[in-house]
C-alpha cells in the first residue's frame, strides 16, 4: 500500500513538472509570434474586431453589442446616454456597466486579462500608466485624428493625465479638480480674514493653527494618509510637494526626486501640519478625503479642507443642518494637482470601431454638458449649463491653476506605494522626512534601474 | 467509482492548475496581457528574499495568524461552553452569537473602522468620557494597528468556532461525565478529563483551518488599515493583492503564492498524523468510558 502510495505521489509530481515545463514551452513559442508593443497589438486587434463587427452584423442584421465600463456615480446618467447613443447609431447596443470605485482598476485589469474586456474603459487619470506599460490600453491617437478631436480642446492638466511618451493612450471626459473649502462662521469666531486663492504657505499655516481647537474636536485643516485611497494622499500631498518646488521623479522620470531639499520641505512642510503643529486631526493617517475628512467639514468640524465639485454639491444641506456658512477658494501654494476621469479602450476590446464612436458621442460638449455629476473636461461644455453656475466657480479657477500631475510612468502604482508608505512612517514619527525621503528615492531608484 | 470519476477529474483539475500555473508563473517573467512566460529560474525568489519588507511582513503574518487562531479557539470555546450550558433564553443568546459571523466582512470592517476612528469613533468616545488619556490613534498608530484588527477578525469568526464546538459538546455521551461523577470527579475534572480529550480531534481541525484562514485573510486589514501604517499591519495577503492587482506584477505575486502553498502543505503534513492520533486516542478514550460505566 505504500509502495503505491509513493509511486503515486511520484507519478503525480512527474506530471506536474512537465505540465510546467509544457506551460512555460508554449507560452514562450506563441509570444515570439506575438507583437510585443501596444501598438502593433492594437491595429491588429481593431482591424480584425472590426471586420468581425462588420461582418457579423452584415450577415445577421443583428445590432452590435458594446460595452462601456464608468464609476457608480454615473448610474442616473446611463439612461439617457443609452438612448441618446442608439438613436445616432441605431446599429449599435450599449450597455454601460457602473462599477464602485472599491477595486474599481483592480476589477477593470482582472476583466481585460481575463479576455472579458469592456470596449470602453473610463480610468482615473492615476489609474492609466501601469496599465499603459503592461500593453492594457490602446493607443488613441488615431482615434483623436479620425473623429477630429485636438489636445487644446480639454482642459490642460486633464489632458496631461492621459499623454504617455508622446502618444494618447487616454482622452479626458471629466476634469476633477480640487477646490479649498473653509467654514466661514468658524473664520469669524477667531476673528481671522478668509482665505484666498493661492494663499501663501506660512500665512495658510498661522491661520489653521488660529482656527484649531483640538479640545473641541476642531482642526484648522486637514490631510489624507489612507493607504486605501492612494489617489487622495497624492492630492492632499501634491499641493505642498510642488509649491516647495518639490516632485516625485525628475523630469526625464529616470530617477527618484523625493530627496531633493524642495521635496524634503515639501513633505515636511505636510506632516508637521500633524507631527509638530497638530492642525489636522488625530487619525489623519488612516483617513482619506471624501471617506472622513469631507463627512468633518460637513459636521462643522474642519476649518478648511480640499474638496471635490460633487461633495461641494450637498454643502448646503450640511451647512444649514450644523448652522454654518461656508465658501470655497483655490488651494494653498503656488501649484495644485490636475485630476481627470478619462476614457481609454482596452487591449482585446470586442468593437474598438464602436467604442471609438461611444466615446465621441459622449465627448460632444452638448452631451457632456447635459449632467450634473462630474465637471467636464471638454471646454466647449465648461460654459453650457449648470457648469455656469457660481458654485462652480471656484473649482474653475482651480482647474486653470492645476497643471502638475504624477509622473505618467509604468511604475507609478509601485511608486505610489514606496511614498504613502514613506509618508505614513513620517506621520506616526517612525522616520523623519528627511530619512523617509531618503529610502523613498533609494526605493524608488532601485525600482526603476 | 465510475459514477465519481467525472466530479473527481474536475475537482482534481480545479486543484491542480491553479496550482500548475502559480508553480510555472513563479519561475518566470510574465509579459502582459498574454501572460506570456520566459523561464527565469530563481530570479522571482531571490528579488522577493533581497525586498527590505518581506521580514516585517513575514513577522506580521505569523502574528496575525497566531494571535487571531488562539484569540478565535478562545473566544469560540468559551462562547461554546456558555452556550452547552441549560439556561432559559439560551437559543436566542445563540442565534445573537452567530450574529457577528453572518455580518458581510465589508460591512463589519467599517463598522470596526469607525469603531477605532480616532476623532469621532465609538471607542475613544467612551474612553474619553472615562479618562481621555485613554483615547488612541488605534488604526494609525504601528503598535495598535495589527492588534485592533486582530481583535475585530477574531470578533467576527468565533461564532463558527463555537458553533463547530457546540455541536462536537453535544455528541459527546452523557454517560461518559456522569460516570466521572460518579467516580468523584469534579466539574473540573469533568471538563479536564472528558470534555477537553473528546473534542481534541475537532480542536485540532478548527486549529488548522484557522490557521489557513489566517494565512489567507486579506478584507479586513485591507479596508481597515490597508497594511499601514507604514507596514505595520501588512500581512502576506495583502501583499499579494498588492503585486498582483496594483502592480500588475504576477510573477513576484505568484512566487510569494507558491511560498504559501508549501508552507501550507507543510502544516497539512502536520495536520494528517495529528488528527489521525486524535482518532486513535479517541477511539481509546471511547474504551475507557465503557469501562468506567461497567465499573
Amino acid at each position: 500500500m505504500k509502495r503505491m502510495k509513493k509511486i503515486g505521489a511520484l507519478l503525480l509530481a512527474l506530471v506536474m513538472v512537465l505540465s510546467m515545463a509544457a506551460g512555460c514551452g508554449s507560452k514562450a513559442a506563441e509570444s515570439a509570434e506575438q507583437p510585443k508593443d501596444a501598438a502593433g497589438t492594437k491595429s491588429e486587434a481593431a482591424d480584425d474586431t472590426k471586420s468581425e463587427a462588420a461582418d457579423n452584423t452584415a450577415s445577421t442584421g443583428e445590432k452590435t453589442k458594446i460595452t462601456a465600463w464608468m464609476g457608480s456615480w454615473w448610474e442616473s446618467e446611463v439612461p439617457r446616454l443609452k438612448a441618446g447613443f442608439e438613436e445616432k447609431y441605431p446599429e449599435y447596443e450599449l450597455t454601460i456597466e457602473c462599477l464602485p470605485i472599491n477595486n474599481y482598476i483592480e476589477a477593470a485589469v482582472t476583466s481585460i486579462l481575463g479576455g472579458n474586456a469592456p470596449d470602453a474603459l473610463a480610468l482615473d487619470g492615476l489609474m492609466v500608466a501601469t496599465p499603459v506599460g503592461q500593453n492594457l490600453l490602446q493607443p488613441m491617437d488615431d482615434f483623436m485624428s479620425r473623429y477630429g478631436w485636438e489636445q487644446d480642446q480639454f482642459s490642460p492638466g486633464a489632458m496631461k493625465n492621459g499623454i504617455m511618451n508622446d502618444t494618447v493612450y487616454a482622452v479626458p471626459y471629466r476634469t476633477a479638480p480640487n477646490a479649498m473649502f473653509y467654514n466661514k462662521t468658524l473664520f469669524d469666531k477667531a476673528g481671522l480674514p478668509y482665505p484666498t486663492d493661492n494663499m501663501p504657505l506660512d500665512q495658510f499655516l498661522e491661520t489653521a493653527e488660529k482656527l484649531t481647537n483640538a479640545s473641541e474636536g476642531v482642526y484648522g485643516y486637514g490631510i489624507a494618509g489612507s493607504k486605501n485611497d492612494p489617489a487622495n494622499v497624492i492630492t492632499s500631498l501634491g499641493c505642498f510637494l510642488w509649491s516647495k518646488g518639490g516632485d516625485f521623479l525628475t523630469e526625464d522620470m529616470t530617477a527618484s526626486a523625493m530627496d531633493t531639499a524642495e521635496s524634503v520641505e515639501g513633505v515636511k512642510f505636510w506632516s508637521e501640519l500633524y507631527t509638530k503643529y497638530k492642525v489636522v486631526p488625530e487619525g489623519c493617517i488612516n483617513y482619506a478625503i471624501s471617506a472622513d475628512l469631507i463627512p468633518m467639514a460637513q459636521n462643522g468640524q474642519l476649518a478648511m479642507v480640499p474638496i471635490d465639485a460633487v461633495s461641494a454639491s450637498s454643502m448646503d444641506e450640511y451647512a444649514k443642518k450644523n448652522g454654518f456658512e461656508w465658501d470655497m477658494c483655490v488651494a494653498p501654494g503656488t501649484e495644485d494637482r490636475a485630476a481627470a476621469w478619462l476614457w481609454t479602450i482596452p487591449t482585446g476590446a470586442k468593437n474598438v470601431d464602436g467604442a471609438e464612436k461611444f466615446i465621441d458621442y459622449f465627448l460632444q460638449p452638448e452631451v457632456l454638458a447635459d449632467q450634473d455629476v462630474v465637471m467636464p473636461a471638454v471646454i466647449e461644455a465648461q460654459s453650457i449649463g449648470v457648469w455656469t453656475d457660481p458654485l462652480y466657480e471656484a473649482f474653475w479657477r482651480a482647474d486653470a491653476n492645476a497643471k502638475k500631475f504624477p509622473p505618467l510612468t509604468p511604475q507609478w502604482n509601485e511608486i505610489q506605494n514606496i511614498v504613502i508608505t514613506g509618508l505614513q512612517n513620517v506621520l506616526q514619527g517612525a522616520a523623519t522626512p528627511e530619512d523617509a525621503c531618503k529610502s523613498m528615492s533609494d526605493e524608488i531608484n532601485g525600482l526603476l534601474k | 467509482m465510475l459514477f465519481v470519476a467525472p466530479s473527481a477529474i474536475a475537482i482534481i483539475l480545479m486543484m491542480v492548475y491553479p496550482i500548475l500555473q502559480i508553480t510555472g508563473f513563479s519561475f518566470s517573467k510574465i509579459t502582459l496581457p498574454f501572460f506570456d512566460m520566459s523561464f527565469t529560474g530563481l530570479d522571482n525568489f531571490k528579488n522577493i528574499f533581497s525586498k527590505a519588507e518581506m521580514g516585517t511582513i513575514v513577522k506580521n503574518t505569523l502574528i496575525w495568524t497566531i494571535l487571531s487562531m488562539v484569540l478565535r479557539v478562545v473566544l469560540g470555546f468559551a462562547a461554546a461552553m456558555v452556550m452547552e450550558s441549560k439556561f432559559r433564553g439560551m437559543k436566542i443568546l445563540r442565534t445573537c452569537a452567530l450574529i457577528p459571523w453572518v455580518i458581510p466582512s465589508i460591512v463589519a470592517s467599517n463598522t470596526w473602522r469607525w469603531i477605532y476612528s480616532a476623532d469621532n469613533g465609538l471607542l475613544n468616545t467612551v474612553l474619553r468620557m472615562i479618562n481621555p488619556d485613554l483615547a488612541a490613534n488605534w488604526l494609525g498608530s504601528a503598535s495598535t494597528a495589527l492588534t485592533s484588527v486582530i481583535i475585530a477578525y477574531s470578533w467576527a469568526g468565533f461564532p463558527f468556532i463555537m458553533l463547530m464546538l457546540v455541536a462536537a459538546m453535544q455528541g459527546i455521551p452523557m454517560d461518559y461525565k456522569e460516570a466521572a461523577k460518579i467516580d468523584g470527579a469534579n466539574s473540573l475534572q469533568v471538563f479536564r478529563y472528558i470534555t477537553l480529550p473528546s473534542l481534541k480531534q475537532i480542536l485540532t481541525m478548527l486549529i488548522v483551518l484557522e490557521f489557513i484562514n489566517g494565512i489567507n485573510s486579506f478584507d479586513m486589514l485591507y479596508v481597515m488599515t490597508g497594511g499601514g501604517p507604514g507596514i505595520a499591519s501588512e500581512v502576506i495577503g495583502l501583499t499579494i493583492y498588492r503585486y498582483a492587482f496594483k502592480n500588475l506584477d504576477f510573477a513576484t505575486a505568484s512566487t510569494i503564492s507558491f511560498l504559501i502553498i508549501i508552507v501550507m502543505i507543510i502544516a497539512f503534513l502536520f495536520y494528517v498524523p495529528a488528527s489521525a492520533k486524535g482518532r486513535n486516542k479517541g477511539d481509546g478514550a471511547k474504551r475507557r468510558g465503557i469501562r468506567w460505566k461497567k465499573n
